[in-house]
């Protein structure tokens, strides 16, 4: 994929991820899933991905993490949404909806601008 | 679930081990990835999809393993690195905190540390400044190092070099220019008569040659130096001034290039400024820093003086490649051809020896000695302070052994704990630091005030960067050693047994206790010697203070005046004024005698000549100091005459031509059969010097110093002096005025005498005769006030330590002193026993300082007049005073123990 696509997905991808931690605590494998299963699997993005993504919103302290074990008892890192990854949460969703809406008047308009061709 | 991830394959066997201490990034990153692959293979798997195919299926939908991996490899290794930062400024921040937070818990502990400290810093970097200043900063000019003078020796005369040239003789080195050194020049310090616009007054100058600012590498601030041109017998006057001059005199006039301004009488015009750091001469090598520059004219006067007279200082830079040795050499040889070159000015027989020195050296080889005594006294007074906070902070740390143990149980390392006790003690010696530097910077200024002129004047005595870079070095060092103190002497011992011991009775106390009586011990046997040291200066002060000058200085003032030559250009003329000024001082009302000389004794402008005897034949021809006398000097003066007559007013040109020689001369030259009618003349024997018959002999006079041997002197009578002399040695002199009145009425009425006779005569240096005899003690003075105050501080903080030490003594054995209150001892006996203990440590350290002072004999050697290094008199009173010391600052905690209530006593802990 060209790169802004990827700089766009990253952006996005770490909203997807904070709202999904919002449910409650997760490992990368759950969180994959969650997103897959919410989005009829539309998304498609490589899983690997998700990886980078949490780290970096670990170090920026938005999550934390711990060590736990799984249902098969495997070690799993289990990652939290922290208070102020809640509070990024909130300013990211309602950024997303302002972007969206702008979007959306832009698609939907009928007003021509001055140099359209019929 | 055996199938590796491909990318992570298995960890190194040693990072499993690793696990044991925590926690492993590399290891966990893998279980992280690993657990996602095989979460997705297990659901693959589950619903029914081929094992490979399912791991395959896996791999394809993650994506890169490798380069994910990678990615958060390196976030993971950033975000360590940033974290650790974090942690670390955190906590040196708040090993600050709790610094600061300890210094007000013990205030009076840390007062006292950080005075001790700040006195000893301050002392020290004072001194510094001033040793600094003269020894090691580089002079003001461009690469110093290359700078040389070269002076002459005479081995008839003696063995020693005289530092100086003869005048003439600087045409002939300057053979070597080139070859030898890149330039040369040759100066001679004067004083200079200003007048013209402003104020008429004598200023301190010096007459060089075309290079001389060259041989620097120095560039004038405004206009320029001289040029050959300037030289000229008839050409135009110049001057170049100094800075110091041109602020003082001209307001820093912009406009100074061109102005004139007289000098000895003489239109001058001012061609140049000088930069504000140029300050030439310096003291030894010509002299006090000149004012005024001008340019020297080779007169044949001048040329006459080849061989004759030595005065002229010869500067150069040696040639890039040159060394030392071969410059050496070069003069040595050059001096050697002179005799050949130009027989009809030196003698048969002649013989010139030349040497060159590093200009540095040459300013200094007089004021090392006492300058490094200094330096050596005041770092042990710095000693003695680091002891005693050394001391202070051992008794603060064992009161905190419980704290440190307590830590060191909840997993501080001893790197945490060195790491914060450092910080307090750097907290604490900084702040000591700092105000040390305050206390100096005000001492090393009130040093360059009250110096004698003829150790610091010139040189820029002020607390700069290297001063303070040397001085932080010490703070930083001190504080290292301060922190691991502590730290170390807490290693031993179970954390248990430190939690329940609070450090009274067990064993490590007592080594502690032992530690710091050891500590003590040595800063009184540091003080011990310090004190002897001053006593030994301060007896030699006295005694050379005390000896007679030989000449009576009270009721007696001076005052030097100098004619111009373009008002009296005549020997009459200058011969006649002087005499009738000296009838009109004769005649003010209490007036007893007044005599003019060509120099007061301690003056600065002796004359030392070569003198014959007749009908002696002596190996090395003998030098004497020289003084042109007026009739009644020796009454003016109170010199006695031991035999024969003083020189008077019979003496007079065309009357047979006498001398009076003193004490010294006499015995020396003369022996039994008495100087009265023998006959003796300036020069070689070869000489065409007029013979000169003695008439008198008179009292030895203290010429040189008090504290100086006498030399063999010879006094000349004004009025017989032919004119070249006259011209020369009483152009300028030194009126004494003996009288029974008032002194400041008299030098009131001198100034109105000298005035009326001439209103633009500056007077030079109008004075008492007892400041002059004060003057030549000065530098001695100065040696012994400074020795003096060190040894008053080292006291002090030997007191401090004393106190210290037994203060904490009396609370230890607080339980023991009530047991024995309790048990029947009285209080005073209680006292006893405390000043006793403070007075065994200190018998100890005055016992062990005697012995430092076996080597105070080598340290102060030549420096002492007249007193033996082993004076039982200063080692017995500095004993005295430190041991009476010792029981004044033992005295005080001695009472509070001997007050302690035996009963809360017994039951403390």
């Amino acid at each position: 994929m060209p790169d802004d696509t990827v700089e766009l997905l990253q952006g996005t991808l770490d909203l997807l991820v904070l709202k999904t931690l919002s449910w409650g605590s997760a490992h990368g494998y759950d969180i994959a899933r969650w997103i897959q299963h919410v989005t009829g699997d539309v998304l498609r993005i490589e899983e690997g991905s998700l990886y980078p993504a949490l780290h970096r919103l670990e170090k920026r302290g938005w999550i934390g993490s711990t060590w736990g074990l799984s249902e098969n008892n495997r070690r799993a890192k289990y990652y939290q949404l922290t208070a102020r990854g809640r509070r990024q949460l909130r300013a990211e969703t309602s950024s997303w909806s302002v972007f969206t809406e702008a979007v959306g008047k832009v698609l939907t308009s009928t007003d021509q601008p001055s140099w359209a061709r019929p | 679930m055996g199938a590796p991830v491909t990318s992570a394959q298995r960890s190194p066997s040693w990072r499993r081990y690793l696990r044991f201490w925590g926690s492993d990034p590399a290891r966990d990153l893998d279980d992280e990835l690993r657990f996602h692959l095989e979460s997705r293979y297990d659901e693959f798997v589950a619903a029914g999809m081929d094992p490979a195919l399912a791991r395959a299926e896996a791999e394809r939908r993650f994506g890169n393993v490798v380069g994910v991996r990678e990615q958060c490899e390196a976030i993971d290794s950033q975000w360590t690195r940033e974290r650790t930062m974090l942690d670390i400024v955190q906590t040196i921040g708040a090993d600050f905190r709790y610094a600061f937070r300890q210094l007000r818990r013990n205030t009076a502990l840390n007062v006292a540390a950080i005075l001790c400290f700040a006195l000893g810093i301050g002392a020290n970097t004072s001194i510094f400044s001033v040793v600094d200043a003269v020894l090691f900063r580089p002079l003001p000019f461009r690469d110093p190092a290359r700078l040389v003078l070269v002076g002459e020796g005479l081995p008839r005369f003696g063995t020693e070099n005289f530092g100086v040239i003869s005048a003439p003789e600087f045409e002939d080195y300057q053979r070597l220019n080139g070859r030898v050194f890149s330039a040369s020049a040759m100066y001679e310090g004067e004083s200079y008569a200003l007048g013209g616009s402003g104020e008429p007054e004598r200023v301190v100058g010096l007459s060089g040659s075309a290079d001389l600012f060259d041989v620097f590498g120095v560039s004038m601030a405004k206009g320029r130096g001289f040029a050959p041109g300037d030289l000229g017998i008839g050409s135009p006057s110049v001057v170049v001034i100094s800075d110091a001059l041109w602020r003082r005199r001209f307001g820093a006039d912009t406009s100074i290039i061109g102005r004139s301004i007289d000098v000895d009488g003489r239109p001058t015009t001012i061609i140049g400024l000088a930069r504000p750091e140029f300050r030439f001469p310096l003291p030894a090598i010509g002299g006090a820093p000149a004012d005024v520059f001008v340019p020297y004219k080779m007169t044949s006067d001048v040329q006459r003086q080849r061989g004759n007279a030595y005065r002229t200082f010869l500067v150069a830079r040696l040639a890039p490649g040159v060394s030392l040795a071969s410059a050496k050499r070069a003069v040595a040889d050059l001096a050697t051809s002179l005799p050949v070159l130009h027989p009809e000015f030196y003698g048969k027989n002649w013989k010139t020896v030349a040497d060159a020195f590093p200009l540095r050296d040459q300013t200094t080889k007089d004021v090392r000695r006492p300058l490094i005594l200094l330096l050596s006294a005041v770092g042990m007074v710095l000693l003695i302070a680091c002891i005693n906070v050394s001391s202070l902070l051992i008794a603060r740390a064992a009161a905190r052994r419980r704290e440190i143990s307590v830590r060191r149980a909840l997993g501080a390392s001893r790197a945490r704990l060195v790491q914060q006790f450092f910080t307090e003690s750097f907290v604490l010696v900084s702040i000591a630091g700092v105000l040390g530097v305050a206390v100096a910077t005000t001492g090393a200024r009130m040093l360059a005030a009250h110096a004698p002129r003829a150790v610091l004047q010139g040189y820029d005595v002020s607390v700069d960067s290297r001063v303070l870079a040397a001085t932080a070095l010490v703070v930083a060092l001190t504080a290292l050693v301060f922190s691991l103190v502590p730290a170390f002497t807490h290693g031993r011992g179970s954390v248990g047994m430190a939690l329940h011991d609070d450090g009274r009775a067990s064993t490590a106390g007592r080594a502690r206790q032992r530690g710091r009586r050891l500590l003590v011990v040595t800063e009184i046997s540091l003080a011990l010697m310090l004190a002897a040291a001053a006593g030994l200066m301060v007896r030699s002060f006295l005694r050379a203070r005390s000896v007679d000058p030989g000449f009576d200085p009270e009721h007696a003032v001076s005052v030097r005046v100098g004619l111009l030559d373009s008002r009296y250009p005549s020997a009459d003329q200058i011969i006649g004024f002087e005499t009738r000024l000296l009838d009109q001082l004769r005649q003010l009302p209490g007036v007893r005698a007044a005599s003019a000389t060509n120099e007061l004794p301690m003056g600065d402008n002796r004359i030392r000549f070569a003198f014959s005897v007749e009908g002696a034949n002596v190996p090395k021809i003998p030098i004497a100091s020289g003084e042109v006398v007026y009739p009644d000097y020796f009454d003016a003066m109170r010199i006695p005459i031991r035999r024969g007559r003083a020189l008077d007013r019979s003496d007079v040109k065309g009357s047979l031509r006498v001398a009076v020689v003193n004490e010294a001369l006499a015995k020396k030259f003369f022996g039994d059969r008495g100087a009265i009618g023998r006959r003796l003349k300036s020069g070689s024997p070869e000489s065409h010097e007029a013979w000169l018959t003695v008439v008198g002999v008179a009292a030895d006079v203290k010429e040189t110093g008090l504290d100086q041997t006498t030399e063999p002197a010879i006094y000349f009578p004004a009025l017989q002096e032919d004119s070249i002399a006259a011209q020369n040695f009483i152009r300028s002199v030194a009126y004494v005025v003996r009288t029974d009145g008032d002194l400041d009425a008299t030098m009131r009425d001198m100034t109105r005498t000298i005035r009326a006779a001439d209103p633009t005569l500056p007077l030079i240096g109008m004075r008492r005769l007892t400041d002059v005899v004060d003057v030549s003690v000065a530098e001695r003075r100065f040696n012994t006030l400074l020795l003096g105050a060190f040894a008053i501080l080292a006291l002090v903080l030997a007191a401090v330590g004393i106190y210290g030490l037994m203060a904490y003594s009396v609370v230890q054995r607080t339980r023991e002193i009530g047991i024995r209150l309790a048990i029947g001892a009285t209080p005073s006996s209680v006292l006893g026993l405390v000043v006793g203990q403070g007075a065994r440590i200190a018998v100890a350290g005055v016992v062990i300082g005697l012995i430092g002072c076996v080597a105070l004999t080598r340290v102060l050697g030549t420096l002492l007049f007249d007193v033996s290094p082993f004076d039982p008199i200063a080692f017995g009173v500095a004993a005295a005073l430190l041991l009476g010391v010792a029981a004044v600052a033992s005295y005080l905690p001695a009472r509070r123990a001997a007050r302690i209530d035996p009963q809360s006593a017994i039951r403390s802990e």
